[in-house]
């Protein structure tokens, strides 16, 4: 996992799928930071940990962009019934 | 292609899990969406074992990746703390209003699979089935974009070639059955070529396909390899009506006998329909010997030929050809079907040592081990019996408890011959509604089974037709057998 931060953003890009341990890796890096960037080109799925983990996120006012996020993310969202709730055209950056 | 993992239960370990999965399916021949869907299903499972079953103790989880010719099936085992899924299912609602998201993972993982099981064994562990069918389109598709070949030039003396089957010879073998049998043949999977191209990649099975001239197909004729013994279904044989009464048959099984010897299976089976005996007929002329009534096999189905639907689920008798001489280790006969197993053997040039279990060993003091197999689209389970222990009859009730829900039409238990405790074993299944199958020669472990099996769904004999002396045999003792539990069940 690869990433950078400044003293309001954490930016990160995953080098396999989002998971639980991405999870915990990135909640330790972000502390206080108002921003998450998480670049997923190289994940195949992203799972339910993870995005309650960005919902959560949400909820406490932090901004969340994901790029690149597999098709299989959007279903996964739909299960939740999250893609009526995130506002996915400030989220997602193809 | 089959594959077990040993994994620790720790969070490090779900990736390389997934990876695994990820290209094990990639391996059996799905796209990358669907490997992907089954990785997911596997991290959704595998987060919550580790969270919330193991939840920071120590233990392990094994996994098996199963295929099929028409689905592949992952199975998670568990030994963590005791759980309910019902009890913790999603709710959006409950989600979006309140922020509670238990039951997500369960959820993602059940809506990635096409079936997905939750067994609860108690002490013999908890497991996730995780099932995904393999689609792909049917023949009559293809044949509706491409328009059937009408040529039905008779040329006399036509000279055949026989191959071995490669996984482009599939199309041509779905057109054959479907041409042969329209819609009536039993094996479903031989009408989706990619189905069969994938069975032939992955050496699940092997065969033989006869060719007339212009590369025309005429016939085919298949092993499918059983996954845990050295022994074959001799499952799948068409020719196509044009070119019968030809001897294509016989050419065919004569090549695919001398193709399984070479790859050193101990014999091979069929399972011959009762619904008529001409299966039954055909097996006898090549030799096979009948050793087992499996009754409600699979659901009822149509028959082309036969001028009404049949009544009620198909039963099979087991055809067996010993393709070895040698049979190397003794068995066990239990008391109570001592004759008819005797009377089986016998049907066979040479045949292990039968020992008369006349007084009962003691049993050792070793755990129970037993293998589930569920088949989805027949609606029955087998389970097999790989080792006897002091915990048997208990660990047998939770399996039988794990899958009450499931509404089986039928359960079968393969127990192992070369065990003396099987005597035993027969008389308690007994007590649980289980009767007589009949001998399943070499089918785990090259070991030799007795099948018993708990029919679920009303069979009359009758409608079941048998050809040998030995089938009529077992089925006069499965039938009484079966009224005997069944007067026994009204009377209480």
């Amino acid at each position: 996992m690869l990433y950078t931060r400044n003293k309001r953003q954490l930016n990160v890009k995953l080098d396999g799928d989002f998971n639980l341990n991405a999870v915990r890796r990135i909640s330790e890096l972000l502390s206080d930071k108002d921003e998450l960037y998480v670049d997923l080109s190289h994940s195949r799925f992203v799972n339910s940990n993870a995005i309650v983990f960005l919902n959560n996120l949400m909820q406490n006012h932090k901004k969340v962009r994901l790029k690149n996020p597999p098709k299989i993310f959007f279903e996964c969202l739909h299960i939740l019934g999250l893609h009526e709730v995130w506002n996915l055209k400030e989220i997602v950056e193809p | 292609m089959e594959a077990h993992l040993y994994l620790e239960a720790r969070l490090g370990m779900i990736g390389a899990s997934t990876d695994f999965t990820y290209k094990w399916c990639v391996n059996i021949g799905l796209d990358s969406d669907e490997a992907t869907r089954m990785s997911l299903a596997v991290d959704e499972i595998l987060t919550d074992v580790i969270l919330h079953a193991y939840n920071r103790k120590s233990g392990y989880i094994e996994m098996w990746f199963q295929y099929s010719i028409s689905e592949i099936e992952i199975i998670i085992q568990e030994f963590g703390e005791p759980f309910d899924p019902d009890r913790h299912s999603f709710s959006k609602e409950i989600a979006i209003n309140e922020g509670n998201f238990e039951g997500a993972g369960h959820e993602i993982a059940r809506k990635m699979t096409d079936q997905f099981l939750f067994l609860n064994r108690g002490r013999d562990g908890k497991e996730f089935r995780l099932v995904h069918y393999l689609d792909s389109s049917h023949i009559k598709e293809i044949l509706r974009a491409e328009q059937m070949e009408s040529s039905e030039e008779i040329i006399p003396d036509e000279q055949y070639t026989f191959t071995t089957v490669t996984g482009d010879d599939a199309e041509d073998i779905s057109k054959l059955i479907y041409q042969s049998y329209d819609y009536t043949y039993t094996k479903e999977d031989l009408y989706f070529p990619k189905r069969i191209e994938l069975a032939i990649r992955n050496e699940y099975k092997f065969g033989v396909i006869a060719r007339a001239s212009k590369n025309r197909p005429a016939g085919y004729f298949a092993v499918i390899r059983n996954s845990d013994s050295m022994i074959g279904e001799i499952g799948e044989a068409v020719v196509s009506p044009r070119d019968r009464k030809k001897g294509l048959m016989k050419m065919m099984l004569n090549k695919l006998i001398d193709m399984s010897r070479q790859r050193g299976l101990l014999g091979l089976y069929g399972m011959a329909l009762t619904v008529h005996t001409i299966s039954q007929k055909v097996n006898a002329a090549f030799g096979y010997s009948s050793t087992a009534l499996i009754i409600a096999k699979s659901p009822k189905s149509v028959y082309k030929g036969l001028s009404e639907n049949y009544p009620q689920s198909i039963s099979v008798v087991l055809d067996f050809l010993p393709l070895t001489r040698i049979w190397n280790v003794p068995v066990f006969l239990p008391s109570r079907y001592q004759a008819i197993l005797s009377k089986i053997y016998s049907q066979f040039e040479t045949y292990p040592e039968l020992i008369s279990l006349t007084k009962e060993k003691p049993r050792e003091d070793t755990d129970t081990e037993l293998y589930l197999n569920i088949y989805y689209q027949s609606n029955s389970a087998l389970i097999t019996v790989r080792r006897f222990g002091r915990t048997f009859e208990n660990s047998m009730l939770r399996v039988f408890k794990s899958i009450e829900d499931l509404k089986l039409s039928s359960v079968y238990i393969d127990l192992p011959l070369t065990s003396p405790w099987i005597g035993s074993a027969v008389e308690w299944l007994k007590g649980e509604g289980f009767i007589l199958a009949g001998l399943m020669p070499f089918f785990h472990r090259e070991i030799d089974h007795l099948r018993m099996q708990n029919i679920k769904v009303s069979i009359k004999f009758d409608h079941i037709e048998t050809l040998s002396e030995v089938s009529g045999d077992l089925k006069e003792l499965i039938k009484k057998e079966y009224h005997a539990l069944h007067a026994e069940q009204t009377s209480t």
